[in-house]
């Protein structure tokens, strides 16, 4: 009887330490909150998909950080996904790069997207380390709206090297990647899977990685088909 | 008037080195004997005429030269286009000096002292020995600057010496003529100015008294000005072999920063220099520093440098390299670029980087055609060329398209949709006469881009993914 008097008087003590060392943890902002980074979120790019927009906690696609595409191969309307924001930013008075992509860009194509093609450049390099160094270079650089890299292989290094270059860039990144490093810890602040649908007209996705939200798998997007008429 | 003689106290090895060691004996020797010496040579005992073998015994670590007349040449000739920095009248005198009208600089300096200690460290910075001195003629300044060399090296000669110092036996008289001066008790210009003119006429030649009447300004002293050359090509020599490439950086910067000296006095920029690396044997290597917008700052040359260097392998150790200024355009003439905003707005440095480091041909932009072809519609080029426009298609154009078509397996894609027919002219080469059709992969759903040959009908071939 008098040990369980004695644990009845012990046990709030503890746990108001316990709180009152979290209080000083939270105040020195050694703990971050996920709650906090949703309030603090900034307004991304809308990537002119209502659906996508309504997903990503920014409401569109994440500026200053870096977004990962993850695909099995090229052409499964990767890039289709983010003709309307690139279309957008392109008004711009600053550059849209391309840096090692695994085709040439269409230019009449961009064109009848409403990207303006001659803010495009296209970087060629034949080395990873090249590629990265260029994507780095451009996020650093505050001269471009948006940078579109396709690595093979990235490291986590590289992974947050770049992370921390679009922090502290105003523009749209992203990073193209097989699907294969699904599985493998990055640094990029969102990443989403992208594979093309039996549907022409239909796109699947999974939103591996939110920042402020939980994965969300096996989504289906409609866009524009190529089989509609132009106006 | 007011004249300045640069007196260089060992020519040859003022060519071999921009930037002599001091704590390193030099010396230039032709016919194994020793021609010229550094300070730190002199002080170890070595002397001119002397055989290379005793000059070893006496410092066994001594740094030779062969001389080089070639390069002596190229070296004075750079040194006149950088003395045009500060007077527009200079000389090349001989293979020893150089004379530099001080007049008609007063606009930019204050007065002739300020002039002249702008000369003195323009020349200290060089690294050679040399002698300044100043006198009312050209031959009297040089007679002034080698007795000043004969006493101490590297001088500014602070007050010119008077006639009574001025000595015979350094002027250019024969030895013949200063003996017999010498024998009626002259030995230096007061004295031979005190003598009368007729009895001067008894005892030297024509071309002797014309001599001696220029140094005392009675006559003038024809010279071939040097005129300034509107390029950069300057050789540089290494003290020591350079094999790896970011070795190359400092002694290149130093070229750049006379580079940027040269810019700024010509009223030039550039955008583009070429740097070439000689071996001791093999052929050169060449380095390409490109700039997207004329630049004059030697640091904008640096980064771009050790950008290039980078990825830049050196095929041999290095002994010396040339730098050459090319696409020199006058400062304020500058083209729009395509968002039209000036050349050297700061988002061309981004591309400055990128060229450099990953190669000209690694910056493309897109360009446009009016082609219904769709091998050229759409074109990558380099960046700079001029964009044009041109109608878009009627039809959707895939957004990637394949360098090269590929044939194809049709049992592997569904057909979408209707056929679209491109067929050139008769006379346009590449002949093309396709049906095109937008077709989806069977197994990855890819939204493919093919076509049928007209002329072959039943071969297929992919050219692009709608992605």
């Amino acid at each position: 009887m008098s040990v369980a008097l004695k644990h009845q008087t012990i046990k709030p003590k503890a746990v108001q330490d316990k709180k009152s060392t979290l209080d000083q943890l939270l105040q020195q902002q050694s703990l971050w909150k996920g709650q906090q980074w949703s309030q603090q979120t900034k307004q991304g790019q809308s990537s002119g998909y209502a659906q996508l927009d309504n997903q990503l906690p920014s409401k569109g696609w994440p500026k200053s950080t870096l977004n990962e595409v993850l695909t099995r191969q090229s052409g499964q309307g990767e890039l289709q996904l983010l003709m309307p924001a690139l279309a957008k930013v392109s008004q711009q008075q600053r550059w849209i790069i391309f840096i090692a992509p695994p085709f040439m860009p269409y230019a009449p194509a961009l064109e009848q997207y409403g990207v303006d093609s001659s803010k495009v450049l296209v970087i060629r390099s034949e080395h990873v380390k090249d590629s990265l160094w260029a994507l780095e270079q451009a996020l650093k650089s505050g001269h471009c709206s948006a940078v579109l890299a396709w690595v093979d292989k990235a490291d986590n290094k590289a992974t947050r090297r770049l992370q921390l270059a679009a922090e502290a860039s105003d523009c749209l990144s992203f990073l193209f990647r097989p699907d294969n490093v699904a599985q493998e810890s990055s640094h990029a602040g969102m990443r989403i899977r992208i594979e093309a649908s039996s549907d022409p007209q239909q796109l699947n996705y999974d939103l591996l990685k939110r920042r402020g939200a939980w994965p969300l798998a096996q989504q289906s997007l409609k866009l524009q088909s190529p089989l509609a008429p132009l106006h | 008037m007011s004249w300045l003689y640069l007196y260089l106290c060992q020519p040859d090895l003022a060519a071999r080195c921009q930037q002599l060691d001091p704590a390193v004996a030099y010396a230039v020797h032709h016919d194994q004997q020793v021609l010229q010496f550094n300070q730190n040579a002199q002080n170890n005992g070595l002397k001119n005429n002397m055989k290379l073998a005793t000059a070893f015994h006496l410092q066994p670590n001594l740094q030779l030269f062969e001389q080089d007349k070639q390069l002596r040449l190229e070296h004075q000739f750079n040194l006149a286009q950088q003395l045009l920095d500060f007077s527009p009248q200079v000389a090349q005198d001989q293979e020893q000096g150089f004379f530099v009208n001080l007049e008609g600089m007063q606009n930019i300096y204050q007065d002739v002292q300020a002039q002249q200690q702008s000369l003195f460290d323009f020349c200290a910075g060089q690294g050679f020995d040399f002698c300044l001195a100043i006198d009312k003629t050209p031959l009297a300044a040089r007679w002034q600057a080698r007795q000043h060399a004969q006493v101490n090296q590297q001088q500014q000669a602070k007050k010119p010496l008077s006639h009574r110092q001025l000595h015979l036996v350094n002027c250019d008289l024969e030895p013949s003529h200063i003996n017999k001066l010498a024998a009626m008790g002259i030995y230096n210009l007061e004295q031979y100015q005190q003598l009368p003119r007729p009895e001067l006429r008894k005892r030297l030649s024509q071309s002797a008294l014309t001599y001696m009447q220029q140094v005392l300004g009675q006559l003038s002293t024809p010279m071939l000005f040097v005129e300034t050359k509107q390029q950069f090509i300057r050789k540089f020599e290494l003290l020591h072999e350079i094999s790896y490439s970011q070795g190359l950086c400092f002694p290149l910067n130093q070229a750049f920063e006379q580079l940027q000296q040269w810019l700024i006095q010509s009223q030039l920029q550039c955008s583009h220099l070429r740097i070439e690396l000689n071996a001791r044997e093999h052929g050169a290597q060449h380095i390409d520093l490109r700039s997207a917008q004329a630049q004059q700052a030697s640091q904008s040359w640096h980064t771009l440098l050790r950008l290039k260097l980078d990825n830049f392998r050196l095929n041999q150790a290095v002994i010396r390299f040339q730098v050459e200024a090319l696409d020199l355009i006058p400062v304020g003439q500058q083209s729009q670029d395509l968002f039209g905003t000036k050349h050297n707005s700061p988002d061309l440095d981004l591309l400055d980087r990128l060229q450099n480091r990953l190669g000209p041909d690694a910056v493309l932009q897109l360009g446009l055609n009016s082609d219904h072809r769709p091998e050229r519609s759409g074109v990558l080029q380099a960046y700079g060329q001029s964009l044009t426009s041109a109608p878009l298609p009627q039809f959707r154009r895939p957004l990637w398209l394949l360098p090269q078509v590929k044939a194809l397996n049709i049992h592997h894609y569904r057909l979408l949709s209707e056929v679209e027919r491109i067929v050139c002219a008769w006379w346009d080469t590449p002949s093309v006469q396709r049906d095109y059709y937008l077709a989806q992969h069977r197994q990855h759903h890819g939204l493919a881009w093919i076509f049928q040959e007209l002329r072959s009908p039943g071969r297929w071939f992919l050219h692009g993914w709608f992605s």
